[in-house]
C-alpha cells in the first residue's frame, strides 16, 4: 500500500519540484525580484517596468531554454538507453554533438557573422548526422550493436572535421568554444519557437511508444515474440531521440552528460517502470538543468559560468554515488 | 496449425531449402539436427527475424500478412539465449500478457500467480530476474511463454540450464500444453530425452528434412546412426523400454 502510493505520488513531487525551479529560475539572479516586484514584473504593472522586462526578455526565454533543453537530451538519454538496452547510450551515440559541432564550425568558417544561422546548423547537423548513422545502422540490420558502431565510427569522423576547422581559424575556434560548453545565456523566445514544439511531440509519441519500448529489456527476439515489430518500434524512438537531442542542442549547445545521468537517476527514483521513466525523464531533466544553471549564474556572480559545467559538475558525483550504490544493492 | 512450406533460408549460402512440414496442435514435436544446421534460423524466420523464401501459414493466413501483435497471441517464442533484465519474476512473467492486454486485470494477475505455482517459482516472484540462477531464468520465461496462452509454442533448446528433475517437469507440462490442442515445437540436442518425449520427431540434416516421423520409426530406421553418427543403445526395466544415443569417442 505504502509503495503504491508511493509510486502514485512520484509524479506529483517531481511537477511540484519542477514548478518550484522554474519559480525560483525566474526570481533569482543577478537582481533579485522579492514578491511584490516579480508579481508586478509578471503582470506588467505601472511602475514595475524593468521587473516586467527582466522577467520576459531575460529569465523566462532563459527559464524555457532550460527546461525544454533538459527535458529534450534527457527523454533522448531515456528513449537510446531502453532501445539499445545499453546503459551507456546518450545522444551522443547517435551523433547528435558531433554533428551540431561539425556544422556549427563549418558555418563559423564560411560565414564568421552570421551568428543567427548557428541554431538552424546545429539543428540540421544533428539531425542529419542521426540520419546517416540510422541509415548505415538500418542497412546493417538495425541491431542495438550496429547502430551504436555506427555511431561512434560517424561521430569520429565529424569530431575529425571539427579538429581540422579549428586548426585551420584561431578566431573560430573561440567562437566554437562557446557553443560546444553549452549554455543557456542570452537565448531569446525566437530561437526558442521551433525546438519547443519539436520537443514537446517528441515527448507525447514517445509516451506511447513506452509499452512496447519496456519489452526491448528482453531482447529483440523476445519482444518479438511478445508483439513489438522490434524494427519498426526501434527506429521510431531512435527518430524521437535524435529530434528531440537536435532541438534541444540548436540553441542550448552541446550540453554534456544530461542525457546520460538523468535517465539513470530517474530510473532509481522510478524502478525500472519504462512508463514512468519516460514520463519523468524529461521533467528531472528539466530541473536538472534549472538548478545546473541557476548555480552557475549565482555562485561565482557577477562572473557567470556556463550551465554545461555546471551540469558536468553537479552530475559526475552523483552519477557515481548512484553506480556505487547500485553495486551496493546488487 | 503453423505450416512451413518450400522454406529456404540463406545467408552467405544456402542454410535451409525447400523446407516442407506442418506443426499440429496436441502434439510435441522435437526439431533434432547437429549444431549449424538451421534449426534457431527456422524458428526465427517465424518471427521475421530472418529472411526467408516460401511460405508460413498460421491457419492458412501467411505469416508475414499477420500484423506482429496478432502473430503473439498466436506464436510465442522461448528463445535459446535469454535475458537478464532487472525486472522481478512476477513482473517478466506478466509481461507474457502484453500481446492481449493492456493493462492485466485482477483475474490476469491471478493467472501469472498460478503459472508461477505451477513452476514451484512462487518463493522468488519479488526477485529480480538478473539475480537468479541459468536454471531460474529459464523457469521464468517458460512461466512466461505459458501465460502468453498461444495455440503454438516453439522452444529453442529449453532444456539448456536445467537438471534432469527439473527437465522432467518442463516435459510434462509441455505434454500438459500439448494435451489441451496445443501445437509445440522443442529444439533439442539430447537425442535420449528427444526419443522419450517427442510425439514425432523432425531432423534437420544438410539443409533438408531428413527425417519425419514418430520416436518409434526414428530409432527403428537406425535414422541417429546413419544421419548424426551416434550409436544406440537400450535399457529395459519394469517392461519399459529408455533408448540412449552417445558418440563414438575413441
Amino acid at each position: 500500500m505504502k509503495q503504491r502510493f508511493k509510486r502514485a505520488a512520484l509524479p506529483f513531487g517531481v511537477l511540484a519540484l519542477l514548478l518550484l525551479s522554474c519559480l525560483l529560475a525566474l526570481r533569482l539572479g543577478s537582481t533579485y525580484l522579492d514578491t511584490p516586484s516579480f508579481l508586478g514584473g509578471l503582470f506588467r504593472r505601472a511602475g514595475f517596468e524593468t521587473q516586467s522586462v527582466i522577467l520576459y526578455s531575460i529569465r523566462l526565454p532563459r527559464m524555457l531554454a532550460g527546461v525544454f533543453a533538459g527535458a529534450g537530451l534527457a527523454l533522448s538519454g531515456s528513449l537510446l538507453q531502453r532501445v539499445s538496452d545499453n546503459a551507456l547510450a546518450a545522444p551522443s551515440i547517435l551523433g547528435i554533438n558531433a554533428g551540431a559541432g561539425f556544422f556549427v564550425i563549418l558555418a563559423l568558417t564560411l560565414a564568421p557573422r552570421a551568428f543567427a544561422l548557428l541554431p538552424v546548423a546545429a539543428f540540421c547537423g544533428a539531425l542529419l548526422a542521426a540520419l546517416l548513422i540510422l541509415g548505415i545502422a538500418s542497412r546493417l540490420g538495425l541491431d542495438r550493436t550496429a547502430v551504436v558502431l555506427s555511431g561512434v565510427a560517424l561521430s569520429a569522423l565529424f569530431s575529425a572535421g571539427i579538429s581540422f576547422f579549428s586548426v585551420l581559424d584561431a578566431d573560430v575556434l573561440s567562437s566554437y568554444t562557446d557553443f560546444s560548453v553549452g549554455g543557456l545565456r542570452g537565448v531569446t523566445m525566437r530561437e526558442l519557437y521551433i525546438p519547443i514544439p519539436i520537443i514537446l511531440m517528441c515527448y507525447l509519441l514517445a509516451l506511447l511508444l513506452a509499452r512496447r519500448l519496456k519489452l526491448f529489456c528482453l531482447g529483440d527476439t523476445l519482444a518479438a515474440s511478445l508483439g513489438v515489430s522490434v524494427r519498426r518500434v526501434r527506429l521510431t524512438a531512435l527518430m524521437l531521440a535524435a529530434a528531440s537531442a537536435a532541438a534541444a542542442v540548436s540553441f542550448a549547445g552541446l550540453l554534456g552528460f544530461v542525457g546520460l545521468l538523468v535517465p539513470h537517476v530517474t530510473r532509481r527514483l522510478v524502478k525500472h517502470s519504462t512508463e514512468t521513466e519516460l514520463l519523468l525523464s524529461p521533467l528531472c531533466g528539466a530541473i536538472l538543468l534549472l538548478l545546473a544553471d541557476l548555480a552557475g549564474r549565482l555562485l561565482f556572480a557577477p562572473t557567470e559560468i556556463p550551465v554545461g559545467i555546471f551540469t558536468a559538475l553537479l552530475g559526475v558525483p552523483f552519477f557515481l554515488s548512484l553506480l556505487i550504490r547500485r553495486k551496493h544493492d546488487a | 496449425m503453423l505450416e512451413f512450406q518450400n522454406v529456404a533460408i540463406r545467408y552467405e549460402k544456402e542454410l535451409l531449402s525447400k523446407l516442407s512440414f506442418a506443426l499440429r496442435g496436441g502434439e510435441v514435436s522435437v526439431l533434432l539436427g547437429a549444431n549449424g544446421t538451421g534449426k534457431t534460423s527456422l524458428l526465427r524466420a517465424v518471427l521475421g527475424e530472418v529472411h526467408y523464401t516460401g511460405d508460413i501459414t498460421l491457419g492458412g493466413t501467411p505469416l508475414q500478412a499477420l500484423p506482429a501483435k496478432e502473430r503473439a497471441t498466436r506464436i510465442s517464442l522461448l528463445p535459446q539465449h535469454l535475458p537478464a533484465p532487472a525486472l522481478a519474476v512476477r513482473e517478466v512473467v506478466a509481461l507474457g500478457l502484453a500481446p492481449h492486454v493492456t493493462r492485466p486485470s485482477q483475474k490476469e494477475w491471478q493467472t501469472v500467480d498460478e503459472t508461477l505455482d505451477r513452476l514451484s517459482l512462487t518463493r522468488l516472484s519479488g526477485r529480480a530476474v538478473c539475480s537468479l540462477s541459468g536454471g531460474e531464468r529459464q523457469k521464468v520465461f517458460l512461466a512466461m511463454l505459458l501465460v502468453q496462452n498461444t495455440p503454438v509454442l516453439l522452444l529453442d533448446e529449453p532444456t539448456t540450464y536445467l537438471d534432469p528433475a527439473h527437465r522432467a517437469q518442463l516435459f510434462k507440462i509441455l505434454a500438459a500444453e500439448a494435451k489441451r490442442g496445443k501445437a509445440i515445437l522443442a529444439v533439442l540436442h539430447d537425442l535420449s530425452e528427444a526419443v522419450a518425449v517427442a510425439d514425432r520427431i523432425l531432423l534437420l540434416d544438410r539443409g533438408t528434412l531428413a527425417f519425419d516421423g514418430t520416436p518409434e520409426r526414428f530409432v527403428a530406421d537406425k535414422v541417429a546412426e546413419r544421419t548424426l553418427g551416434m550409436r544406440h543403445y537400450t535399457a529395459k526395466r519394469d517392461k519399459k523400454t529408455a533408448h540412449f544415443f552417445a558418440p563414438e569417442y575413441n
